[in-house]
């Protein structure tokens, strides 16, 4: 019995074989797989441009870098233009390891879900990938050379993502984060704006491409020459203003500072340093660079049949990091006092824009602070009464508190 | 006495293989009916089978002989096969949704390139496999794979608990009694685990206190699971209806996946491990009633009609399954609440073999 | 049959069975008696059959009685025999058998003497710390190697004879009040069933005590050194040693033995536990990842990191194999120099490690018929293979199978054969002992001898995987009472 059965085996063992010397023929290996590491959408003509950076396998020597190489596709749905892209370049588009969504001005002024909703329906594409707007074309973005990384979006990420030890200052948001903003009842979202910063004197025009591949279905180019990586390796990239999302549409902005205070509210702020400028000392005014060492907040949402107030409490320690004056005491050792002034004024800077903050927000009805959740889920007595006004009937409690460290 | 099983192995068996095939899609389902309230259709619906279990090992604890042998001296031979026969189409049934579920997470989140049933199929060899084995066997399983099973839930729990907001769950019962109904009524058929405890009966020694150690099992299984639904919703919340594979997608957030790869893959990988021996168990046990009632002399006939039953299925069914298994949740749900969780409740009510016999004999 | 008193009949009929040339039929006299001593040329030594043989039948005059005849030879190691067939195996097992005229029993004399191995440190189990000494060919000294660990009475030794044309000489050690009973019964039967042609080594033997004739794992444990033996006898095993092999047989086996180095249990019980769990994970490795490997390549890139993507990508640029063809070439290349380098002799090994792992290895990744991940791969998989030399062939056929079950059916292949390995395993029984003890069936008491080496002091009990009449080991409330 025992011997039939592996003989019995041994026949399933031969099938397996056999699948496995033949299997491969069908099999879309990695070298026919396109690893795209961000995606670019625009609009055009009422149909969707997506641009796919592709990191291109050139060596075999582990020294030298990776290179890229962009593709576009066409069609009336993002979908479309993918498979559309796959189609004209023989490459098979795998969106695992697609990392970063550029939106193009020119979507933006529509409905964005239209297009990002692709991204979050499928389960080919990983949701975590960072979601960003771009100033102009994003597809000039994506294609822009920077000394960074050879790969641009990579580049982009690393601005994206900053972590310990950086400044705060980038509302850095994911697909799922912004589909779950936009699904909510407050249909609200944001996420960050990129535009490119000449590093030096400009010698190619901003944002031109030598590797975009125009709007021309299919085409395809490679910006691996050394000349013109020369030519462009001067771009850099800044994302500190945030766009501002309601039903999909985009309804306004934060500037640098009102984006930097928003994430104040968010998760880790350590290492964010605020410059504090102007602040009297000793019969003359000094420049501060503060940085956060620890960081307290909350937002709160009080509802009671009056009175609908939103909490919005900050406090922050804080350590001197540089001062412009030659005043040698120990201003800036780890455990000084911050002298009052300074604490006023940098308590000042914050109350004046968490004010405006939260104005910005109701102008634009975009509930960045998720005030319409937190009246469901910890108000729900008060949701039927306030759910549809709670803007107009919105109070605010801002306390901002900033120490120094050993206070 | 030899038994097949240890009461650990019997714990080990709700930890290992219980809590797995609710942690793909039912979070999702839940979500779309009950909304935050997802969790309290899992309470509820946990809450029922905590009962019906509680019911089965008092059954264990005075019984004198095995399911079978209960049935036989409870019901005489007709009754006993009438009740097998009504297990025999539950477990059939109770399958079907599972092993969809993990097909298609098979087609669409491991194999992106090349989406087709050919590669879930081997499966079956596995269940085949296990069917032809002895319950001692399904024992020593859960005796290895708790610990797969843990170290999967626990990486997939410390990926993503990081990114979860539990407020995400408030209020609680804001979507009303109804929607919690709905959603513990539709999910009756991921549940129901009691009813494989039955054919534990007589196969372990029941000690003093062993229903302490085997109700604690039970409640890993109910933290495991509850956890799960309530991690899942509190990343999600209002998108949470659209992801379909809770699974997969809960720990992807972490910062973790953008150094390392997808590492919470191993932890994905170890739940799907242990999974296959969770999905074989209805299968398993739909074996040992067909051994039953047609004593076959080889050992790999019932297991082969069993696991030919549900390749048909799900190659025929292949395009409708989604239509098949709807109907299923939407009308079979008291079948399932019936077999799955009232007829275990009635084991306690029945009477040992020796009792039965000394009654005929007065 | 038994032995006349006449002389002729008996070496008439001996002659007859004992033909071979090799044999010698030495005629003496014994005082007023005709007498012959037989023996295998060159297998006695010939110094003490002249010493304590020989020398004592000049001494007699006159007829001597049957206690004068056999008390007279100094010999310590002499038996009666009556019967034939006893004298014929005597012969073969290389004693000499003196027959005198008159009586009707031959003396047996235990004088066998042959070139031995000299007794040095097995190639198998090296050790930095602990004893070197390892098993040889001959019976009497493994026994000898043994009797010097264990010197209890308790210690039983017991003798068969196995193989219709090599009638080697098989001995069973258990230690009496330790061992099952039913298990050195059930061996004894197992033993005394076999009917072979000959058994050439303890392999053989082997074969015919595992319970699972076609499985793909051993079921009988072996080891080359009396102290790993003398250990496994104290926790309850059976030890089979055959004469002409230096391998000692233990049973029940259990899997866990092979993660279970002697050197464990002379270092530290932490240096132990790092080393068993390194052994254990590269078991895991050797047996995975190439499977794994080519898997992830294959259909599961989103399971690679992107910048080791990116590198394997830069890598195979070229390579005109696909993924799994590549492994598989490669690992068959590992397997072919493997088994070269043990063939060969060992200085021309050295050339065929050369050759194969720098030249060969180094020009096809050059020349771009294999990938440096590919080749890194098969080499540290080779690598992990040999933490666990005992399960090396086992390890290296299973590693080719999940290649082939994962190039083939990717990923989710890959788990239905691991599920299938694990089905495999754990209803893998011998001599009512699972393979798998004491993972599963769990039994927590030993898990600290497994991947975790517990301290001395947890050791009190021996182990409950194997059935043993005395569970006690040893006592700890003395030593703590001393402390």
């Amino acid at each position: 019995m025992q011997i039939k059965r592996t003989k019995f085996l041994m026949l399933a063992l031969l099938l397996i074989a056999f699948m496995f010397f033949t299997s491969d023929l069908v099999l879309i290996d990695v070298e026919k797989t396109s690893i795209i590491t961000a995606v670019a959408i625009d609009m055009e003509d009422e149909e969707y441009i997506v641009t796919a950076q592709i990191a291109v396998p050139e060596a075999t020597d582990t020294n030298t870098e990776n290179q890229k190489a962009q593709i576009s596709g066409k069609g009336s749905t993002v979908g479309a233009a993918l498979k559309d892209l796959g189609d004209t370049s023989g490459w098979f588009p795998k969106l695992s390891f697609c990392n970063l969504i550029l939106i193009g001005e020119n979507l933006a002024k529509t409905n964005v879900m239209n297009a990002l909703d692709y991204f979050a329906k499928t389960l080919r594409v990983q949701d975590s990938a960072l979601v960003v707007m771009c100033e102009k074309s994003a597809k000039e973005i994506l294609a822009l050379a920077t000394p960074l990384d050879n790969i641009s979006s990579f580049a982009i990420q690393k601005i994206l993502l900053k972590t310990i030890g950086f400044n705060r200052d980038i509302a850095t948001t994911d697909i799922k984060t912004f589909c779950s903003g936009h699904y909510s009842d407050s249909a609200s979202a944001y996420m960050p704006v990129i535009k490119c910063i000449k590093a030096d004197e400009p010698n190619s025009e901003g944002g031109e491409s030598i590797s975009a591949s125009g709007s021309d279905k299919g085409s395809q180019s490679s910006s691996n020459s050394e000349s013109e990586k020369k030519e462009n390796s001067d771009n850099l990239f800044d994302a500190t203003t945030t766009a501002l999302f309601k039903n999909g549409y985009k309804v306004g902005e934060l500037d640098e500072n009102l984006s930097l205070v928003f994430n104040a509210f968010g998760g880790s702020f350590n290492g964010t340093t605020i410059p504090i400028d102007g602040v009297p000392f000793g019969g003359k005014t000094v420049n501060y660079l503060l940085t956060v060492i620890n960081k307290i907040s909350s937002v709160k949402l009080s509802a009671t049949e009056n009175d609908l107030t939103l909490k919005l409490n900050l406090t922050l320690y804080c350590k001197i990091a540089d001062v412009n004056t030659d005043y040698s005491d120990d201003s800036l050792s780890n455990n000084a006092p911050l002298p009052e002034p300074l604490i006023e004024k940098a308590e000042n800077f914050f109350t004046e824009y968490v004010n405006e903050l939260v104005e910005t927000s109701v102008q634009t009805e975009c509930d960045i602070f998720k005030i319409k959740e937190k009246l469901y889920r910890h108000n729900y007595k008060q949701y039927s009464r306030y759910k549809d006004n709670y803007f107009s009937a919105l109070k605010t409690d801002i306390n901002v508190n900033v120490y120094g460290q050993s206070q | 006495m030899n038994y097949a099983l240890k009461t650990r192995q019997v714990c080990l068996f709700i930890i290992a293989f219980l809590p797995l095939s609710k942690l793909f899609v039912l979070p999702s389902v839940l979500a779309k009916i009950a909304n935050e309230d997802l969790w309290l259709c899992t309470v509820l619906s946990l809450l029922l089978d905590f009962i019906s279990l509680s019911a089965v090992l008092y059954a264990c604890k005075k019984a004198d002989t095995d399911f079978f042998g209960l049935l036989r001296a409870n019901f005489g031979k007709v009754g006993e096969v009438i009740v097998l026969v009504l297990f025999l189409i539950y477990f059939t049934f109770k399958a079907i949704n599972p092993l969809t579920e993990q097909n298609e997470y098979v087609k669409l989140t491991l194999y992106t390139l090349m989406p087709t049933l050919l590669y879930f199929l081997p499966f079956f060899i596995v269940c085949f496999y296990l069917c032809t084995k002895k319950l001692r066997i399904l024992g020593r399983a859960a005796d290895i794979m708790w610990l797969a099973t843990i170290i999967g839930v626990t990486i997939l729990f410390a990926m993503s608990i990081s990114n979860a907001d539990f407020s995400a769950i408030l209020p609680i019962g804001a979507r009303g009694f109804n929607a919690i109904i709905k959603g513990s009524y539709k999910s009756l058929n991921w549940f129901g685990d009691s009813a494989y405890l039955l054919f534990f009966i007589g196969n372990f020694k029941y000690k003093k206190r062993d229903y302490i150690k085997i109700l604690c099992s039970f409640l890993i299984h109910a933290v495991i699971v509850t956890s799960f639904v309530i991690i899942f919703y509190s990343i999600f919340t209002s998108i949470a209806y659209r992801q379909r594979f809770a699974l997969t997608e809960i720990s992807k957030y972490t910062v973790v996946i953008n150094n390392m790869g997808r590492f919470d893959y191993v932890g994905i990988m170890l739940i799907l491990l242990s999974n296959m021996f969770s999905l074989s168990l209805p299968l398993y046990f739909s074996c040992k009633i067909l051994n039953r009632l047609f004593n076959f002399k080889r050992v790999f006939i019932a297991p082969i009609i069993v696991v030919s039953i549900q390749v048909i299925i799900m190659v025929f069914l292949n395009e409708n399954i989604a239509g098949f298994i709807s109907i299923i949740q939407d009308y079979g749900g008291f079948y399932f609440l019936i077999v799955g969780n009232i007829l275990p409740v009635f084991s306690a009510l029945l009477k040992p073999k020796e009792k039965i016999y000394a009654n005929q004999a007065n | 049959m038994k032995l006349t008193r006449t002389i002729d009949e008996n070496i008439t009929y001996l002659k007859k069975k004992l033909a071979s040339e090799d044999i010698t039929f030495l005629e003496l006299t014994v005082g007023a008696k005709d007498a012959v001593l037989i023996f295998v040329n060159d297998l006695i030594s010939k110094n003490e059959v002249g010493e304590l043989v020989l020398r004592p039948t000049t001494l007699f005059k006159g007829e001597p009685s049957e206690e004068e005849l056999f008390n007279a030879f100094l010999s310590p190691e002499k038996f009666k025999r009556y019967d034939h067939n006893e004298i014929i195996t005597d012969v073969l097992l290389c004693n000499a058998v003196l027959l005198t005229d008159g009586f009707d029993f031959a003396i047996s004399f235990g004088l066998k003497y042959f070139e031995k191995r000299a007794i040095a440190e097995p190639p198998t189990s090296t050790v930095l710390k602990g004893p070197r000494e390892g098993f040889v060919e001959s019976l009497p000294v493994n026994i000898s190697l043994i009797r010097r660990k264990l010197k209890t009475p308790d210690l039983r030794f017991e003798n068969l004879s196995v193989g219709k044309f090599s009638n080697t000489p098989v001995t069973l050690c258990y230690i009496d009040g330790i061992a099952d009973n039913e298990l050195v019964k059930k061996l004894r039967k197992k033993l005394s069933a076999i009917d072979i042609d000959a058994v050439l080594d303890a392999s053989y033997i082997s074969k015919f005590l595992g319970e699972h004739k076609t499985s793909i794992f051993k079921q009988v444990g072996n080891t080359e050194k009396p102290d790993i033996l003398a250990g496994k006898i104290l926790e309850g095993r059976v030890a089979i040693l055959v004469d002409g092999s230096p391998i000692a047989l233990t049973v029940p086996y259990l899997l866990i033995e092979d993660f279970q180095s002697p050197s464990d249990y002379y270092n530290s019980s932490y240096s132990a536990t790092v080393a068993r769990a390194i052994r254990f994970i590269s078991g895991i490795i050797s047996l995975f990842l190439p499977a794994l490997f080519v898997a992830a390549e294959l259909f599961h890139l989103q399971l690679i990191p992107l910048s080791f993507l990116l590198t394997i990508v830069n890598s195979i640029k070229g390579i005109p194999l696909s993924p799994s063809y590549e492994m598989f070439l490669t690992l068959l290349i590992f397997e072919i120099l493997n088994e070269a380098s043990v063939r060969m002799p060992r200085y021309v090994g050295m050339v065929v490690s050369i050759v194969g792992g720098l030249v060969l290895g180094e020009t096809a990744v050059t020349a771009g018929i294999i990938s440096a991940p590919t080749l890194m791969i098969v080499a540290l998989s080779g690598i992990c293979l040999y933490t666990v030399p005992e399960l090396e062939q086992t390890f290296s056929v299973l590693r080719l199978l999940f290649l082939i079950i994962a190039g083939s059916g990717g990923g989710y292949g890959l788990l239905v054969s691991i599920a299938m390995f694990i089905i495999y395993l754990i209803s893998f029984e011998n001599y009512s002992t699972p393979l798998c003890a004491p993972f599963s069936s769990l039994i927590k008491e030993d898990l600290k001898d497994t991947i975790y080496k517990g301290f001395i002091e947890e050791h009190e009990f021996r182990p409950k995987s194997i059935k043993s009449k005395n569970k006690k080991r040893m006592n700890i409330k003395k030593d703590k009472e001393i402390n």
